[in-house]
């Protein structure tokens, strides 16, 4: 916003064009024009001002009509009309047809055009930082860029998305946790026609279950205890736009049968309220349970499982992406190193290796966290398997995917005893119930092996 | 009319300027050349009983008496504008405007001689 602002004054009094002149030109970035005629300003006008102060008596032209072709070139330039006398109706009538204010000469004039003036700069700002945001946005959910991946489950992901963009459709997203549930949907609405308009997530699981109507649908002031003034419900606030309804799976049955009326109605009434609002925004929902599954066991309505199925997206595990694990952990490290503004940072075969025998059970928010933490430990520009340390709520399954020798299995186990007793190897042979002498003589063996390759994996 | 009465007042030009003086002898210099060109202009709407020009040169003054603190102007020019844009009290517009322009004449040489 370093651009000049450019006020053009159109003053046919001479003198008190000067005043105005030089009263705005005592701010340095402000560049001012001045105009005795309509004429000579319309000829102007290509130069695209900023601002505009018209004097309405002017001699070639009615301030009207040169407002009306202002309005007409462009009608974003604020017009501030500067009028010798107070006259009402003129006023109402100018500031209908676009004026942007209506000041009368007077000993306040200056301060009044000026104060216009901060309003219009302010104005203008936000407008184009706003617009900057907004681009912004989709940009940064453009999903080529937001959604990352060449294996074969993510090529049918993404031609997926592309026949969710095009329509309104619902669209329902499932996958287990971290797979990118959220940005799918944001990529959806972002690259759809109501990528303007705005999109509202809830996460149901995130709200207490007695307060998600009122949520989700808006209540009416004295509906409830509590209700102090009247709120608008996420459906409400979406209109033109996308909910996306997160852990879908979650929702109360009764809830459930509320929310199946809106949709079969398209229309809603806010909690205590009487009046009808018309339903206008695309919904989206994820949840990482099987809901054909939930229906089975009687905790999902049929009918809503089916109103919401959509178009049925399913995310693949990160496990089932191959090579995918790679890509995205060079995009987490390359972003990382953005952000910490230091140089290039790369992975080691072996680090790829061990990343890829992972099972990932937290999917693309653990790789992420992994990522993060491995570029933190690495002391050069090479990230190695040492650095790479998973810290997975380590469920037994999780240790069961990693499919490796039943021995392998057994040296984790000890060792994991091990450190927990304090290497206490009486203790710890008690617990597994095994002899002491297993023990150590898997720890010589793990020696040996020490000193020759070290193929131990930290997990 | 008493030459010593100081007719005009710059506070507000100088509050404008703040300290800038050269904006200040500007702006006086430009009303010394102005004033006697409305003066002509009203002389000749009157003359012509083009009073709706009269008015409007009126109008096109007033905001630089206002500014040059003219205050025993401020109502007559005033006046001059509404009587001469709806032609009411058209008998007194002839005595009123000899008062204007004398006023104008005696501020015009004060400043010159300021």
């Amino acid at each position: 916003m370093a651009e000049e602002f450019k006020i053009f004054i159109v003053e046919d009094d001479v003198w008190y064009g000067e005043v105005i002149e030089y009263h705005l030109s005592l701010n340095p970035d402000v560049l001012v024009k001045k105009f005795t005629n309509g004429k000579d300003f319309l000829k102007a006008l290509d130069e695209q001002p900023s601002l505009v102060t018209l004097d309405y008596s002017l001699p070639d032209i009615t301030g009207e009509e040169v407002l009306k072709r202002v309005k007409e070139f462009n009608p974003e330039i604020p017009v501030v009309i500067i009028s010798g006398q107070e006259d009402i109706g003129t006023a109402i009538k100018l500031l209908k047809e676009g004026a942007y204010d209506y000041i009368v000469k007077d000993d306040d004039t200056k301060d009044r055009i000026w104060n216009t003036i901060k309003n219009i700069r302010e104005k203008t700002e936000l407008k184009e930082e706003i617009s900057q945001l907004k681009k912004q946005i989709v940009q940064k959910y453009d999903f080529s860029k937001s959604i990352i991946g060449n294996s074969p489950p993510m090529k049918r992901i993404f031609s997926l998305i592309q026949k969710a963009m095009g329509s309104n459709i619902t669209v329902s997203i499932t996958g287990e946790t971290g797979t990118g549930k959220e940005v799918v949907a944001k990529a959806i609405h972002y690259n759809s026609q109501r990528k303007k308009k705005p999109f509202v997530a809830v996460n149901i699981t995130a709200i207490p279950s007695e307060l998600i109507e009122s949520e989700l649908f808006g209540h009416e002031k004295g509906a409830f205890t509590g209700a102090i003034a009247r709120r608008i419900g996420k459906f409400e606030e979406a209109t033109g736009g996308t909910i996306f309804l997160d852990e879908i799976g979650e929702m109360d049955i009764n809830m459930q049968s509320k929310l199946l009326r809106v949709l079969q109605e398209r229309e809603l009434t806010r909690v205590g309220g009487s009046g009808i609002i018309k339903l206008n925004c695309r919904v989206l929902v994820a949840t990482h349970k099987d809901l054909a599954e939930e229906v089975r066991k009687g905790n999902f309505r049929e009918d809503l499982y089916y109103r919401l199925l959509g178009l049925p997206i399913g995310l693949p595990a990160l496990r089932e992406r191959g090579k995918d694990i790679l890509l995205l952990a060079k995009h987490f490290i390359d972003e990382y190193c953005k952000e910490n503004d230091i140089g290039k940072l790369s992975l080691s075969t072996s680090a790829q290796n061990k990343m890829l025998k992972y099972p990932w059970p937290g999917n693309i928010r653990e790789l992420k966290a992994v990522v993060e933490l491995a570029c933190v430990m690495t002391d050069s520009n090479v990230i190695d398997d040492e650095h790479i340390t998973f810290n997975s709520s380590g469920s037994i399954d999780t240790l069961l995917q990693t499919e490796m020798p039943l021995r392998e299995y057994t040296h984790r186990i000890v060792k994991f005893y091990l450190d927990k007793y304090n290497h206490d190897v009486v203790t710890v042979a008690k617990k597994l119930s095994i002899g002491k002498s297993t023990i150590y003589r898997m720890l010589q063996e793990e020696n040996a092996a020490l000193r020759g390759t070290p193929t131990t994996q930290d997990y | 009319m008493q030459m010593e009465e100081k007719l005009y007042s710059l506070d507000q030009l100088e509050a404008l300027a703040s300290g800038d003086q050269a904006f200040v002898d500007k702006m006086v210099d430009m009303f010394i050349h102005m004033a006697p060109e409305s003066v002509d202009r009203m002389i000749t709407a009157l003359a012509d009983d083009n009073l709706e020009d009269l008015g409007a040169a009126a109008h096109k003054v007033k905001p630089s008496i206002d500014m040059m603190g003219i205050v025993s102007l401020k109502q007559k020019i005033r006046d001059l504008e509404q009587w001469g844009k709806n032609r009411t009290n058209v008998d007194m517009i002839p005595g009123l405007l000899d008062e204007v322009i004398n006023t104008l004449n005696d501020v015009v040489q004060q400043l010159r001689n300021r």
